[in-house]
């Protein structure tokens, strides 16, 4: 007789407690998680109202706080003292690639001006091989211009 | 002597060209994870056209939408070859986390890796536009 209501009060204060616990479920902590998915090494710059503005390698996420700069001497910065992050987007690949192409024409160019005798296969290969190093330097260059060049991602919030 | 080193230059770099040429199969192949991150507070219901409305609103043509399972949205969209660029291929994977942020990742890959004028990361506009469209909700 009172089985099924005490059965039914019981599912009806379990289903109740777990709308209440999902209810309650905590927001995610997009700043943790956004910190964390941050490959160690990578540069980043943080702002907040106590910090001002970091700039710096990402040595990692823990005991509450986010590890900036190079180990060991990382600084420590609190994560709740963290308004917003930004990653930085080097353009080395763009750069290598400019520089190839502007070193292909400067190479060309340079070469233009020297002939070789017909089966000189010395002076051919001099030749190749002084465009190719006209060629590497340029992309060195180039990687090297567009690795310093950097833009600015906002990753949180 | 001149011909051949000529010839073997153009085998060169027909070579490189061809081994540089993306496409959608091998963008879909990539790991999950690759490209760049961002996490919103969102439902993956929520998130998921969001970002496909995102991937258009940033200039985007978008190829397929697929879910690889319950949790996870899968968008593959192109930019196509213009007067200065060959065109770009983007994949965007939705993805709800276990810690209940969803989780959104672009991956971009140039059609021919030696496009230097092709923008080479779609990110920023991506998540620009999903930032503003996540806002009015």
């Amino acid at each position: 007789m009172f089985a099924r209501p005490c059965w039914y009060v019981a599912l009806v204060l379990s289903l109740s407690l777990a709308r209440r616990a999902a209810g309650q479920a905590p927001a995610p902590d997009l700043r943790v998680l956004s910190l964390r998915s941050l490959q160690a090494g990578r540069t980043i710059r943080i702002s907040g109202p106590e910090i001002g503005t970091l700039t710096g390698p990402v040595a990692g996420v823990r005991d509450g706080a986010l590890w900036l700069g190079a180990e060991p001497a990382a600084r420590k910065v609190p994560l709740a003292g963290i308004d917003s992050v930004w990653v930085s987007r080097g353009h080395a690949a763009t750069g290598a690639m400019v520089g190839a192409l502007i070193g292909a024409v400067v190479g060309v160019a340079v070469m233009s001006g020297k002939t070789c005798q017909l089966g000189d296969s010395g002076c051919l290969v001099g030749r190749s091989a002084a465009l190719t190093a006209i060629m590497l330097s340029g992309t060195l260059l180039g990687t090297a211009i567009g690795s310093g060049t950097k833009s600015w991602q906002l990753r949180y919030p | 002597m001149v011909g051949h080193v000529s010839s073997a230059y153009g085998l060169a770099v027909a070579a490189a060209i061809a081994a540089a040429c993306a496409s959608t199969a091998g963008l879909r192949s990539e790991p999950l994870d690759a490209g760049e991150t961002k996490f919103y507070a969102a439902p993956l219901a929520v998130v998921g056209p969001a970002a496909r409305q995102a991937v258009l609103s940033a200039g985007l043509n978008v190829d397929t939408v697929s879910t690889l399972d319950s949790l996870t949205w899968m968008i593959i969209a192109k930019k196509g070859m213009s007067l200065f660029s060959y065109g770009e291929l983007v994949r965007v994977v939705v993805a709800q986390t276990p810690d209940g942020a969803v989780a959104v990742r672009v991956f971009t890959k140039r059609r021919l890796a030696t496009n230097v004028t092709a923008k080479g990361d779609w990110s920023g506009p991506i998540f620009q536009q999903l930032d503003l469209i996540l806002a009015q909700h």
